[in-house]
């Protein structure tokens, strides 16, 4: 026996997207509003569905009576195209239309919990054999053939598909999906017997299908988490102290003492204070004109903070490998290379400022926000209503590219506790300055390299040590985001440092890319991170592009003293063959010379330069290779990339279109990280606080050519390609700068003033 | 608050608004067009970017009176999915944007340029739109759907 569909497992995401269908959330369509209403069928007794459970096909898939087909996805669409990539692989799967297949994405109660949209990892576990949508679609085509071998009385052997029509070979009776299972359950469990298709035997997988989201979002139909009304909905924005740690003293009022308009409620608690209003433009000229008095507890000298990011304490200590002969190695080398990196805090400084709606009642809360992590963001918003998570139904919507820890989770945690304090359904949309100063930074770091080379000239030894800091990150509990932090609840404490367990293997990876990729005898990597002022989190390739900056410089150095070739020399030291092609593939694309770096340094005021970076990103999760070609002024220190190769292999090209979209958006924005941009401060505040004092890279910036190459690879495992070019920029461009001028830049961003001062000496 | 009547994508509306409102969120919040959007409201991302008459606007600092007498378009107003304006077209064909947050900026910047600037270099292109941000990187794909979408307009 099948039940039938509940009809909100029906909502299709696609018809959403075009606005041409059931509308999740629109003005008059306060369906979602009244969660009861609207998923009472899922549950008898609770508010919600007590768990969806992945196990059940029914958590992932389900046929509609007009024959498309629904998919219920933990990873959402953040603007990367992961929508469409995972259309093409169900669509494949089944062997149904590309247009058949619809996506409801990142519900607490509707799709399986799929860990956080993050990392690249997306397109890495729905293509993964077993744990995601290629496993669940692959068991749904088996269990529909099966129906359909009792149906037609023909073995399964027989039996073919196309556009969801099930046909007996050499036959003409057929059955389609609908007819089989249309608008039922198919309440079973995976078996995990189904054997998914193969990268060569799929026919959509593998093409650059465009977008589906693109339409609408090129003609003001599609509906971001900005654009969610429900009815009654009052608009509020927060009054941010001017630091963080920032105590409220008082709500001295409005000047005159004259409420403005259409003023609602101030809401405060501990250190946090909003201002509720009927209209978006009375709550923006309300909060900017409510008084405030704070104690102000300055942040920290902005000068002195690479030197007070080393004297931190206390920090968790982490000896990552340590061959125990370091020391001696180093000692006993006849060449040694010493170098400190510094890389900044950056932002994810989201083109749009984060924004969330919420609707908080009696006991019961629906949130609709761009989190990363519905069922995060859930715990996070249950811990500070004081509700049970059960009760709290968060609804992904997409936002403005986040590339991280934006402001989304922060802003959903602020909308849902102001729902609460007012009685209403809320939306808070954050101004510029909420968005710059109060999301959760990239981590900076401070790395130090010891190398040694011996007699032939290979690296013998490597010394790696780390500082960072970082502060709160992802949800749970609210105190990991700014608003958790202002409203009281208790602060992570660090994490104890775990004894030293050196590992020997000289290729030892760790998922942050602290080691280098290279073979190297004698090792020992060390890190340190303690607490800072900043909120921090993981921003687009975090601690990966920290020290792939520091590491890919560093083996540059290392060539340039062994008088070696970067790209030879970085091949003699590999024995990973896919990340030795990537670079041989870059260097041949960028018609690389050989021979040592700044061989040729001009004389002019314009120096032209050239470098690569190549690593392997996470250990295990998409190789890249970029060769840079900048020019330096060496009037004005202004640095130019004009020329850019690259070569990627992330296993089987899903969408190669799609892939090069990532990769230009990787190479704009590790221009900008490394030219431009690194947050400011000073002791009354943050001072990045707009696009003016936070810049980042615009059309004038642009390289002048970029040629991508991918390396496909049907018989690996998929890899995530969203993080990986962006990781090599830094130290790339670093490198090109020093072919170019001799001189070795190691303090992002490479500012003109930087530039200038160095090449002065 | 006060009755005013903007004309917006062609049609005439009667709002309720303080007339120092911007723009902006007269058409997002009454008008219930979501093309336009809130980036910065600071005059620094364009994300707002409406027509004012022929002119590209950034309408999250116009006054609502402003827009009196004269008619508004928004990116809902030069074309829709079935029907797209031809600039729509090229960055739909040249998928020009990723988390298209953007996009409506670009697309109302790109048409008003291309009707002073039929056929601009590539060079003009860059340097006409540089003051509109794109977080995500989608540049190349801009440049080019605004360069096709010329030609197609010749
Ligand atoms: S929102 Fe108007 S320029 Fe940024
Ligand atoms: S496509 Fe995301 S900001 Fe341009």
């Amino acid at each position: 026996m099948t039940d039938t569909l509940p009809e909100g497992r029906r909502l299709s995401r696609r018809a959403f997207l075009s606005g041409t269908g059931a509308m999740i959330v629109a003005i008059g369509a306060p369906r979602l509003l009244d969660p009861k209403s609207a998923f009472g069928a899922l549950s008898d007794s609770q508010i919600g569905p007590a768990l969806v459970d992945p196990l059940q096909l029914d958590s992932w898939i389900a046929i509609r009576g007009d024959g498309t087909v629904t998919v219920f996805a933990g990873k959402v669409e953040l603007g990367t195209g992961v929508m469409t990539t995972t259309i093409q692989l169900v669509a494949d799967e089944l062997d149904v239309a590309l247009a058949k297949v619809n996506v409801v994405e990142g519900d607490t109660w509707q799709s399986p919990d799929q860990g956080f949209t993050a990392g690249s990892q997306s397109n890495k576990t729905q293509y993964a054999l077993t744990g995601g949508v290629r496993q669940a679609a692959a068991e749904a085509r088996l269990a529909l053939l099966n129906m359909a071998s009792k149906q037609l009385g023909a073995p399964v052997s027989q039996l073919t598909v196309s556009n969801g029509v099930v046909s007996v070979q050499g036959s003409s009776s057929t059955v389609s999906y609908a007819q089989l299972i249309g608008d039922k359950k198919f309440n079973l469990k995976q078996t995990g017997k189904a054997v998914p298709k193969t990268f060569e035997q799929y026919k959509i997988v593998g093409t650059s299908v465009a977008r589906v989201d693109i339409p609408a979002k090129a003609t003001g139909a599609f509906t971001y988490t900005q654009d969610v009304t429900v009815p009654g909905l009052v608009h509020a924005r927060v009054v941010r102290p001017p630091t963080l740690d920032s105590q409220l003293v008082s709500i001295d009022g409005w000047p005159g003492r004259k409420q403005p308009a259409g003023v609602i409620k101030v809401v405060y608690k501990d250190n946090y204070v909003a201002v509720v209003a009927e209209q978006e433009w009375q709550a923006i000229k309300a909060a900017e004109a409510l008084k405030v008095t704070w104690k102000v507890v300055p942040l920290p000298s902005f000068d002195d903070f690479y030197d007070d990011l080393q004297n931190l304490t206390p920090t968790t200590n982490r000896v990552l490998i340590d061959t125990k002969d370091v020391d001696t190695a180093l000692a006993k080398a006849p060449k040694t290379v010493t170098a400190t990196y510094r890389y900044p805090i950056q932002m994810h400084g989201s083109m749009g400022a984060s924004a969330s709606t919420a609707s908080v009642e009696g006991n019961t809360a629906t949130v609709w926000s761009s989190t990363q992590g519905v069922y995060q963001l859930r715990g996070a918003i249950a811990t500070a209503l004081g509700l049970p998570a059960q009760n709290v139904h968060v609804i992904y919507v997409e936002g403005s590219g986040c590339y991280g820890l934006n402001g989304a989770d922060n802003v959903a945690l602020d909308a849902a506790v102001i729902s609460q304090m007012v009685g209403k359904p809320v939306r808070v949309q954050y101004m510029r300055a909420d968005e710059h100063g109060w999301e959760n930074f990239g981590q900076p770091y401070v790395i130090s390299l010891k190398g040694g080379l011996d007699a032939s000239g290979k690296v013998s030894a490597w010394d790696y040590t780390a500082w960072t800091a970082s502060r709160g990150g992802r949800p749970g509990p609210p105190a990991n985001l700014a608003s958790g932090v202002l409203l009281g609840f208790p602060e992570n404490p660090l994490a104890a440092s775990p004894p030293a367990t050196p590992s020997q293997a000289p290729n030892f990876v760790d998922g942050s890319n602290s080691g280098p990729s290279y073979i190297i005898p004698s090792q020992r990597l060390v890190t340190h991170s303690g607490v800072h002022s900043f909120m921090a989190g993981p921003l687009r390739s975090p601690s990966r592009i920290q020290n792939t900056f520091a590491n890919e410089s560093f083996i540059d150095e290392l060539a340039y003293a062994a008088g070696a070739d970067p790209v030879a020399f970085r091949l003699q030291h590999l024995t990973d063959q896919r990340l030795s092609d990537v670079i041989t593939l870059a260097a041949k694309m960028a018609n690389w010379q050989p021979g040592p770096a700044a061989a040729k340094v001009g004389k002019g005021r314009y120096l032209t330069g050239r470098g690569i970076a190549g690593m392997l990103y996470e250990g295990n999760n998409g190789y890249n290779a970029a060769v840079f070609e900048v020019t330096v002024d060496r009037v004005t220190g202004k640095v130019a990339v004009d020329r850019v190769w690259s070569a990627q292999d992330c296993g089987p090209a899903l969408n190669p279109d799609g892939m090069r979209a990532q990769a230009e958006g990787c190479l704009m924005q590790t221009i900008s990280r490394s030219l431009i941009e690194e947050v400011k401060w000073d002791p009354t505040g943050i001072s990045s606080l707009d696009w003016s004092s936070y810049p980042v890279i615009r059309f004038n910036g642009m390289p002048k050519t970029f040629d991508f190459q991918i390396i496909d690879r049907k018989d690996q495992p998929v890899w995530g390609a969203g993080e990986v070019l962006i990781t090599n920029g830094p130290a790339a461009i670093a490198n090109a700068i020093f072919d170019a001028t001799g001189v070795r830049l190691r303090q992002l961003p490479f500012t003109p003033a930087r530039v200038k001062a160095a090449l002065k000496g | 608050m006060s009755k005013l009547t903007i004309s917006v994508n062609g049609k005439d509306h009667a709002v309720q608004a303080s007339p120092d409102t911007p723009l902006l969120y007269v058409l997002r919040n009454e008008l219930h067009l979501h093309g336009p959007r809130f980036g910065c409201g600071l005059l620094q991302c364009g994300a707002c970017t409406v027509h004012l008459g022929d002119k590209a606007i950034r309408s999250c600092a116009t006054p609502v009176s402003e827009a009196k007498g004269k008619p508004v378009t928004t990116l809902e107003g030069l074309g829709t999915i079935e029907k797209p304006h031809p600039v729509q077209k090229a960055f739909i064909d040249h998928q020009a944007a990723q988390c298209g947050y953007c996009t409506n900026g670009m697309i109302m910047a790109s048409t008003a340029f291309l009707k002073q600037n039929a056929s601009p270099s590539e060079d003009e292109i860059k340097k006409a739109m540089t003051p509109w941000l794109c977080r995500c990187g989608t540049h190349f794909r801009i440049v080019a759907a605004i360069k096709a979408a010329a030609k197609a307009m010749a």
